[in-house]
């Protein structure tokens, strides 16, 4: 019923959309999630508990890593290969992805009730006038904020945008949102390389929200921006009491299709790279892991992120490329070609010289700005092969197909290129192995996208002169 | 030796499995295995393929 009387709920709106503090409360409110999810309550189911009277609840990675000794124990007699590929390769991989479960879990229990309370219709209303201002559809943000879930329904969702230039554009820039497949990603770098998990989650979610508007404009000046107003309607739901069973079921829906997916993709692709690390060429076993298939597949990828990490790794170079199948596999082949590192989750085992995660470094030999660089050039690159091919399914045409796939490479290649060199030049004094190379491709980046934009401008000041001829 | 066979049948299983799950999703028409609203795409043909956009 239509009527003057401010109610509770517009009360709240007020201050939850309101045009200054809308964004901050939000920020401030996933800031929450993650630092709950991530720091927090998901830390603790996964790690455990140790009580004030010193008792010491067991934690789901501790006790996965009891069954691995244990099957280990039992294969002692067996073939060290046929041993080694069950238990560092399809055991070691798929248990680092399921180690980070209950973190998972926990944010998409937490989201689930944001969700279900109403806010997050909020949301979308709060960013609606900022998606507008760089040429994207108010509706944009509905893609945007599914996309924290999962990147192929979040890309899907950007078919309700009539406008064909709005609606590719969304498609290729959704999966700047970070999906829920890179939450162990994050947290293992988080969790690994810093102390505080929480503000690296929420700078890399920030980071993504900027890039999707940064990413907006370039697409705006390459495809040509015609100004037109859109309108976002849409009926918000009223405030109310978040269902807790309602959560509860679909935090299990989406943890068990977390489960589903470590033991199928993510065991298939550890089961492959372990063998492909383990034998050569010619199939003999390699005596080192440098001489095997895995390592001379990987070696040419390696040379292209040196500018990003500062270091020749192979390893990482291997766990970027399988992450393109499935982002959790970063994290499944980072534990399966670093052995020992299953315990990625385990900060407090990863005490060390400098803070959080000395061990990891050690092993990765990787110094914390390269860890955040490396993140965010598997965050920003393209998604998984499922999401791009949803991504192909809603833009419908091969140009910018491949136009969004190349913006999302050199997206991520060149924020995790600045990331690494401008943090090195900042705590050392220098910059990083692979300055120049680096700063060559990113040159070659901008150069071609400042020539699509002015081509582009060529083409529209050739369509407007012709139009006022035309008139004449 | 004996440890050996039983580990191939292990390792057979459990990648037999996973193989045979995907198989079966991707026959049920899943684009992403794992992916939660993966029925939900299936039952109301989300894919842009669908005939009704098209027109």
């Amino acid at each position: 019923m239509l009527t003057k009387d401010k109610n509770f709920g517009d009360k709240i709106d007020a201050v939850l959309t309101n045009k200054w503090l809308g964004i901050p409360i939000f920020a401030v409110v996933m800031f929450l999630v993650f630092q709950i999810s991530q720091t927090y309550l998901g830390t603790w189911i996964a790690e455990g508990v140790e009580l004030s009277d010193g008792t010491s609840i067991p934690g789901l990675v501790p006790l996965l890593e009891v069954f691995q000794g244990w099957v280990g124990g039992l294969l002692e007699n067996a073939n060290p290969l046929l041993s080694a590929l069950l238990v560092d390769g399809v055991l070691g991989g798929v248990i680092a992805v399921v180690g980070f479960l209950p973190l998972v879990m926990v944010m998409y229990f937490l989201i689930a009730i944001l969700e279900d309370c109403g806010y997050m219709s909020r949301v979308a209303v709060v960013l609606d006038p900022i998606f507008k201002k760089v040429g994207l559809s108010g509706k944009s943000v509905i893609p945007f904020v599914i996309t924290i879930g999962c990147a192929v329904p979040g890309i899907m969702a950007s078919r309700t945008i009539r406008n064909e230039r709005e609606r590719r554009a969304t498609a290729m820039l959704s999966p700047f949102m970070p999906c829920g497949a890179k939450i162990p990603v994050i947290a293992l770098f988080a969790g690994a390389f810093f102390d505080n998990a929480g503000w690296v989650s929420a700078t890399m979610y920030l980071t993504g929200i900027v890039l999707i508007f940064i990413g907006a404009l370039l697409v705006n000046k390459i495809a040509g921006y015609k100004n037109r107003k859109s309108f976002f309607i849409i009926e918000l739901p009223e405030y109310k009491a978040p269902s807790l069973w309602g959560a509860f079921k679909a935090m299990c829906s989406r943890g068990w299709a977390y489960i589903a997916k470590a033991a199928t993709i993510i065991l298939l692709c550890n089961t492959a790279v372990q063998i492909m690390q383990t034998f050569t060429w010619n199939f003999a076993v390699a005596e080192n892991a440098s001489d095997s298939i895995l390592a001379s597949i990987a070696t040419p990828f390696a040379y292209l992120l040196v500018p990003i990490v500062g270091v020749l790794s192979w390893q990482l170079a291997a766990a970027a490329v399988t992450g393109f199948i499935a982002k959790e596999n970063v994290v499944g082949t980072l534990a399966v070609c670093f052995v020992g590192l299953e315990n990625l989750i385990d900060t407090e085992e990863l005490a060390l010289m400098e803070g959080a995660g000395a061990e990891v470094a050690g092993v990765m030999a990787i110094t914390k700005i390269a860890a955040l660089a490396y993140l965010m050039f598997n965050l920003y690159t393209p998604p998984c092969f499922a999401a791009l091919g949803a991504m192909n399914s809603e833009i419908k045409d091969k140009k910018w197909f491949w136009g969004g796939i190349a913006l999302q490479l050199s997206t991520g290649y060149t924020v995790a290129y600045f990331v690494y060199q401008i943090g090195t030049l900042i705590t050392t004094g220098a910059f990083g192995a692979g300055f120049l190379p680096g700063l060559i491709a990113v040159a070659v980046i901008i150069g071609t996208v400042i020539y699509l934009m002015l081509n582009s401008d060529k083409k529209i000041s050739a369509q407007y002169s012709l139009s006022k001829g035309a008139k004449i | 030796m004996i440890y050996n066979i039983i580990l191939i049948v292990v390792l057979v299983m459990i990648v037999g499995g996973a193989v045979l799950y995907i198989y079966n999703g991707k026959k049920k028409g899943q684009k992403c295995i794992g992916c939660p609203y993966a029925k939900q795409c299936n039952s109301h043909k989300c894919s842009s393929s669908d005939k009704r956009l098209k027109k």
